[in-house]
């Protein structure tokens, strides 16, 4: 299992992030049970093998949101479109296995990809130019940070007594307004510290550990292409 | 003589919007190997000249620039941050805003690859940086578990990777304790001897002073004078009138030794408020606190000390309430944590800030008093008035200069009158005027009756109010006892990332704690009743 966690990690992060952006396209566009349900199970299968850590907060949002969801169809499906609700149900199954495989995926490429292999990856597999590959990079390094100074700025608002729930508007005003302040200038300290530091002076760049495109790249490519493959056929054949 | 490597003429700075200009004819030049201390009052454009120097401004910064600069021959204004990259590096204050890569090693890879140097070219100036920093042994360690000192230490690396000719740095030690930071500045001294030019802004200035060449004083209005040394600096414009400035003067040269401390607030006390019995906090696999014990009676003031990441700020968290998750028996004000029960200034103002103007932040906490909109206007113009920042009133909290803001995120907890006050590094990053000012607000906060808990790693903070000490070191509380039993055992300072001010070091060498205490408090003092604390 850890030999397979480490392979999942190890993969060239654009053969993961093309054949992840494939199967959520895929999941899109078919809608037959066959289809999603092996989307469902392969995302799923990928999640636990990479044994990726997802936050508890996180996960109980994306299955609020699922339940939410979730409900809404049935309710539109029964009212509105005058279904039964057993095939109403069906209906709605279908949908949250497609929503289901979307999240699973997502948090398997975000909970199995390293950050700086990616802009690395983007750069040189796939030809993006370094400046915006290291900029998606450095936003998403930035999460983080902005997270930290959230939960800080609802914890001293409780000191202060500063709930305001008659008027929320005005509490989500007094985060936000901090909030920008302070990622503006972290962002321009660390533009000022990155250009000082050569990025962005000349239009390429080298790396001591460039990322490449391995044996284990295209045996994952063929295996998942293959799952895929296979589950279009069933579906074609019902 | 050699040719000056930096060299500044009659430079003068203006931002777009602004009244005058943030730097008004300031002049000065270094040549290789010296190191160029800049000194003044906040806001008199310190980090302005240093943006300037390194060609942020106005390539990424938009500014006016009058005047003649040159770094290394080149003309930062034309050419640009990116473009004097390799020749000028820069260092800023906050650690946590300079770095990119996850490891330690790919960080100090990152400006080499960002100019297209051969990947063994890249490691091999990668790894002689971290060497020189002492941080070898931590190359593959993620940059996120690093402590404050060592991520500046690899702020710094990252800076020399490319052999710069002149090093520019900010505050560099502002968010480490005293020990890193005279650790940092031992590198610093390193570098002179190899002929690098260091041009440094400290308000820390006995850190530098030593090494300094030069003194730049950029005076409130924006002009400049550059004297030899400190000595020549007070010598010339007097110690009261540069501490008045804000301009950190060491005590020593304080004319007088008459004074008294702050506070004087290590007093018994009354009931106890804070009461803490082997606590532990842990998150994940890493233990923050462990097992420990503290106690802080009413109308005492209690410092915390320890090196970066030994738990401070979350023992301040859990006498909060902020930290729910822990071992061990807390008290606060009689009952459990709460944030209701104690006022907590932050390190950083900006995240308690709720409102846009000063007056209506201030009375944002008089209206959790349950006071009325209009009421608690008029009482927070009025505290303002009382507290002679009257011209701050309508003034934007975003816009305030960061001693300005540190006073008024104190003036609002003030205002919520709870029993147990928590302060986090309070002082860190002032000048003297405002470290004078927040030290006079922690002074009359315990002689209200208050309970204090102050987190700091300033130790010439102790020296001015006299506090109970704890000293935390991994989470333990290694150390309790006043300030001249921590004198007494020198064994420890390492482990706390303690170290009194120069003088008062000096001082206990020469005489001993009881003389070290009452001679460098006394100066301390005396300077600091001049800015009215």
């Amino acid at each position: 299992m850890r030999t397979l966690e480490r392979e999942l990690r190890e993969l060239n992060p654009s053969v993961k992030l093309l054949a992840v952006l494939a199967g959520v396209l895929h999941a899109a566009l078919l809608s037959s049970a066959a289809v999603l349900l092996a989307h469902l199970l392969v995302a799923a299968a990928l999640v636990a093998l990479g044994r990726v850590r997802v936050r508890r907060v996180f996960a109980l949002g994306a299955l609020a949101t699922l339940a939410g969801y979730t409900w809404v169809n049935f309710v539109l499906f029964v009212a509105n479109l005058g279904l039964a609700p057993g095939e109403a149900l069906a209906r709605v199954l279908l949908l949250d296995a497609r929503i289901a495989a979307i999240i699973l995926y997502s948090a398997f490429f975000a909970g199995t990809t390293d950050p700086a292999a990616l802009a690395s990856s983007l750069s040189l597999q796939l030809k993006v130019p370094y400046v915006y590959a290291f900029m998606s990079f450095v936003t998403l390094r930035s999460a983080p940070i902005v997270l930290g100074d959230l939960e800080n700025m609802v914890a001293f608002r409780r000191v202060k007594g500063y709930t305001s729930w008659k008027h929320p508007h005005r509490y989500l005003l007094s985060l936000s307004m901090p909030l920008l302040y302070l990622s503006v200038r972290r962002a321009t300290l660390l533009a000022i510290a990155m250009e000082s530091r050569g990025f962005g002076k000349l239009p390429h760049r080298t790396y001591v550990r460039p990322t490449k495109v391995h044996k284990r790249d295209w045996v994952f490519a063929g295996l998942y292409g293959a799952a895929i493959a296979l589950a279009t056929a069933v579906s074609l054949f019902q | 003589m050699s040719e000056p490597v930096v060299l500044v003429r009659d430079l003068k700075v203006a931002y777009p919007l602004a009244k005058g200009y943030a730097l008004s004819g300031v002049s000065f030049e270094a040549r290789r190997g010296e190191f160029v201390l800049v000194v003044g009052p906040t806001g008199s454009g310190k980090t302005t000249l240093l943006l300037t120097l390194a060609g942020a401004i106005p390539s990424l910064i938009p500014a006016r620039v009058e005047g003649l600069v040159k770094v290394a021959g080149r003309s930062p204004a034309e050419e640009g941050l990116a473009g004097l990259a390799g020749t000028v590096g820069v260092v800023f204050q906050d650690p946590e805003s300079q770095y990119v890569m996850p490891t330690v090693i790919e960080e100090a890879y990152f400006p080499g690859e960002n100019l297209a140097l051969p990947p063994s070219e890249v490691e091999r100036r990668a790894r002689r940086a971290l060497e020189l920093v002492g941080l070898e042994e931590y190359s593959d360690r993620r940059v996120e578990t690093l402590s404050t000192g060592l991520k500046q230490r690899l702020a710094i690396a990252s800076a020399l990777v490319l052999d710069p000719e002149v090093l520019l740095l900010d505050e560099p030690t502002a968010h480490i304790d005293m020990r890193t930071a005279r650790e940092i500045y031992g590198v610093l001294g390193e570098l002179k001897r190899e002929g690098k030019t260091v041009v440094v802004v400290e308000h820390r200035v006995e850190l530098a002073e030593e090494l300094a060449d030069k003194v730049v004083y950029i005076r409130g209005d924006g002009t400049s004078r550059v004297y030899p040394s400190i000595r020549d600096l007070v010598g010339e414009v007097g110690a009261e009138r540069l501490a008045a400035e804000g301009v950190w003067i060491p005590p020593e040269y304080a004319p007088c030794a008459r004074g008294s401390r702050v506070a004087g607030a290590g007093g018994p006390g009354g009931d106890l408020d804070v009461k803490v019995e082997g606590l532990t906090v842990r998150f994940g696999s890493i233990t923050a606190l462990s097992d420990v014990s503290l106690e802080a009676r009413r109308g005492e003031l209690v410092a915390v000390l320890g090196p970066n990441g030994s738990g401070k700020t979350t023992l301040l968290k859990v006498l909060a309430g902020l930290v729910r998750r822990y071992s061990g028996r807390v008290s606060v004000a009689g009952g459990p944590p709460h944030p209701s029960k104690v006022a907590f200034v932050a390190q950083v103002p900006e995240l308690q800030f709720t409102e846009r103007t000063v007056a209506e932040e201030l009375a944002s906490a008089l209206r959790s008093q349950g006071l009325r909109g209009g009421e608690a206007l008029r009482r927070a113009r009025e505290l303002l008035e009382a507290r002679g920042l009257g011209e701050l009133s309508e003034a934007v909290v975003y816009e305030l200069s960061q001693g300005e803001k540190r006073l008024v995120s104190f003036l609002e907890m003030e205002l919520l009158e709870r029993r147990v006050y928590l302060l986090d590094e309070p002082t860190f990053g002032l000048d003297m005027k405002y470290s004078s000012l927040v030290a006079a607000e922690i002074g009359g906060l315990v002689k209200r009756g208050k309970t204090v808990v102050l987190v700091t790693h300033d130790s010439w903070l102790l020296f001015l109010l006299n506090p109970r000490v704890y000293g935390l070191s991994k989470g333990r509380v290694v150390f309790e006892g006043d300030l001249r039993e921590l004198l007494a055992r020198r064994g420890l300072w390492g482990e706390l990332g303690f170290l009194p001010p120069r003088y008062a070091l000096k001082l206990l060498e020469e005489h001993g704690p009881e003389e070290a205490v009452s001679e460098y408090s006394a100066r301390l003092g005396c300077l600091h009743e001049d800015l009215g604390a």
